[in-house]
């Protein structure tokens, strides 16, 4: 753990003295982002389809309202996990289970459990949350024509997801293509793929279609329904609150 | 007249379901319906083992609930309905309001009226500071709980929550355990890495208790938890005479100190001590033997068989031993989730052990366990009138 702690770290400074070098990165970011976030305060529905060996496995539907870039709480609203909340608020995160009506503070890792890792649907910006540096223009897809900046990026806060992402922007309007994402140990979790469609008479991410790369087997999608601007009041953010009915 | 008094008994769920209709503003319902099996041993070598008809021990029940579960503007609630069968032949119908609660605002206080689950703490195995809900954290397998009847008013401030809960506000002095009339305050503060919860209660009959809890994640992967309590009564079932009863009676320490890690490959590990004053000491527990294993010889074999059943009452606190080390390993795939827990008694080296399996379908979940009561013959674990217990449930909710 040390060791990762140790790697981490200098991978963070050497970024940070990299990122000083390019100063672009968090445009770059920040235009990406706007393909997935609409407003600083949302409230988006996820549908997440589950596939294995080409197969419907799982079929989940998600509300996640999002207050600035720092707080979101996800909602599950399939039969099979109704009532279950996250409250994520920074790094800092809770549980509630239906069954017990109690938050339960939880650690970063165990985040990841459950059917897609809360991070792939809770967190849709990474200016500000990653920062690091152009290394050149590549195909957006092996063999493919279109060109795409190539960014190599390393979380600046410990208990997001993915410690380290490779991400593909088109070249010019900075739409997201494809995404390689690592997690804590440095190891290769997912490969994400960008999908976009005119939504609400604007260019939008439609679907993020996230292979995994240790059960090769399995394929998720996670399809945005909706995007709408809410602001949720402030308790709705307070772990406390989440034993309230009126955010079920 | 049989059918008419089932219905009758569904009386409570049908009145839960039209309120939450009847004023039907924007309304949400789902449910569930889950089909249970349990199989049970007989303990044919415990020193109650003679009694074992009387404590119905080693007795199999089948189980069909539907939950049903609504939210109608301000109104909240859970009923379930039970048909079962203990032991399998013998039908029994029963209906439970789980919940059934008001919710409204005014300022920046936020208020429940109804019955509700209140559950407080950080812990896993024992929550000293659950004092409103007092859930039996040792059950082989989870059901919704029934919540209790509640006043409430919360606020939440920042990072900060107070809550006071006026609890069974109606119920008499004698109504006792999570029936007690009881008020509560409890505060609670985030601050970073650290969940702080205070608390603390007056009970009609129990008189002040008070206590403190934190939740402290160290690191991406490990959270350490405590738990302090301290009751200047505690209600435990003690001997009285030849019987064990329910009394109030001298204060005590409730504690729980625990750690939870998860690990990126999805395995948890869970390791909790708790210690709990409402347990018997080992000096009642070894008067207890002594009441099992001297009965009078003269005594007609009925009358030897009751005076055993009656000893089984004294297992009816929520810990057998003060002093319990909870072990637990969990591992999912986010479709198979095996795990298995032990408890031990360092007291008497009893062991309670549980493996469980569960399997998750895109709707349908199934879920098998085994539990096995076990230590050396003098562990009181190892008497229980059950040596152990199985289950298997399907749930399919809509």
């Amino acid at each position: 753990m040390s060791r990762k702690i140790l790697l981490l770290s200098a991978l963070c400074l050497g970024l940070s003295t990299a990122a000083q070098a390019d100063d672009g990165v968090q445009a770059l970011l920040k235009k990406a982002d706007a393909f997935r976030l609409t407003e600083d305060h949302l409230q988006v529905e996820n549908q997440i389809i589950v596939k294995k060996n080409g197969q419907i496995d799982k079929d989940r539907l998600y509300s996640v309202i999002l207050a600035g870039t720092k707080k979101s709480l996800v909602l599950m609203r399939s039969p099979a996990e109704k009532g279950q909340k996250v409250l994520m608020l920074g790094d800092d995160y809770w549980l509630i289970m239906p069954s017990s009506q109690r938050p339960m503070r939880i650690t970063p890792t165990q985040k990841l459990l459950g059917d897609a890792s809360t991070g792939d649907i809770a967190t849709l910006s990474w200016a500000g949350d990653y920062d690091g540096k152009i290394v050149g223009e590549e195909p957006c897809e092996e063999g493919g024509k279109e060109r795409c900046t190539h960014l190599s990026l390393v979380s600046q806060r410990k208990g997001l997801t993915y410690a380290h992402i490779e991400l593909w922007l088109a070249v010019g309007s900075a739409e997201p293509a494809r995404a390689d994402l690592y997690v804590q140990s440095d190891k290769l979790a997912k490969r994400a793929k960008f999908i976009l469609d005119k939504i609400d008479g604007r260019r939008m991410v439609r679907d993020m279609v996230i292979f995994d790369q240790i059960e090769k087997s399995r394929e998720t999608t996670v399809r945005y329904l909706s995007r709408k601007a809410r602001q949720a009041p402030d308790e709705w953010f307070n772990p406390m609150y989440l034993t309230r009915a009126e955010i079920e | 007249m049989d059918a008419l008094a089932r219905l009758a008994r569904l009386t409570p769920l049908a009145l839960a379901l039209a309120c939450t209709t009847a004023i039907a503003v924007e309304t949400e319902f789902s449910g569930a319906v889950r089909v249970l099996g349990e199989h049970a041993d007989a303990n044919r070598t415990g020193l109650l083992a003679p009694a074992n008809t009387l404590t119905q021990a080693g007795q199999d029940s089948l189980r069909g609930e539907l939950s049903l579960k609504g939210r109608a503007g301000p109104i909240r609630a859970e009923a379930t309905l039970l048909q079962s069968q203990n032991p399998p032949g013998k039908d029994r119908t029963e209906s439970q309001v789980n919940e059934l609660y008001w919710t409204g605002q005014a300022s920046d206080w936020h208020f429940t009226v109804g019955k509700k689950i209140v559950s407080w703490d950080v812990g896993q195995g024992f929550r000293p500071l659950d004092v409103i809900q007092q859930e039996n954290r040792r059950a082989l397998y989870g059901a919704t709980l029934e919540g209790v009847r509640v006043v409430m008013a919360e606020r939440y401030v920042g990072n900060a929550a107070w809550s006071v809960v006026l609890a069974n506000p109606l119920k008499d002095d004698r109504a006792h355990g999570q029936e007690e009339s009881a008020a509560a305050l409890r505060y609670y503060r985030h601050s970073g890495r650290a969940d702080w919860h205070a608390v603390a209660r007056w009970g009609r009959q129990t008189g002040n208790r008070g206590g403190a809890a934190l939740s402290w994640v160290v690191s991406d992967s490990l959270e350490l938890h405590g738990s302090l309590l301290y009751a200047q009564h505690l209600e435990r079932v003690r001997a009285e005479g030849q019987a064990y009863t329910l009394r109030t009676g001298e204060g005590g320490w409730q504690s729980a100190l625990g750690l939870n890690w998860t690990g990126e490959n999805q395995l948890s590990l869970i390791a909790e001590f708790w210690h709990d004053s409402r347990s018997l000491r080992s000096a009642e527990w070894h008067a207890w033997r002594d009441q099992a294993t001297n009965v009078p010889p003269w005594l007609p074999a009925d009358a030897r068989m009751g005076h055993l059943a009656m000893l089984a009452s004294a297992f009816g606190n929520p810990n057998l031993r003060r002093d319990n080390l909870l072990l637990r390993a969990a591992w999912t795939n986010n479709v198979w989730s095996p795990a298995v827990d032990m408890v031990y008694t360092p007291a008497d080296r009893g062991r309670i052990t549980t493996v469980s399996l569960a399997w998750q379908g895109n709707v349908l979940r199934v879920e098998g366990g085994y539990r096995r009561f076990d230590g050396p013959h003098s562990a009181i674990a190892r008497n229980l009138p059950d040596r152990n217990r199985a289950y298997l449930w399907i749930k399919y909710p809509f």
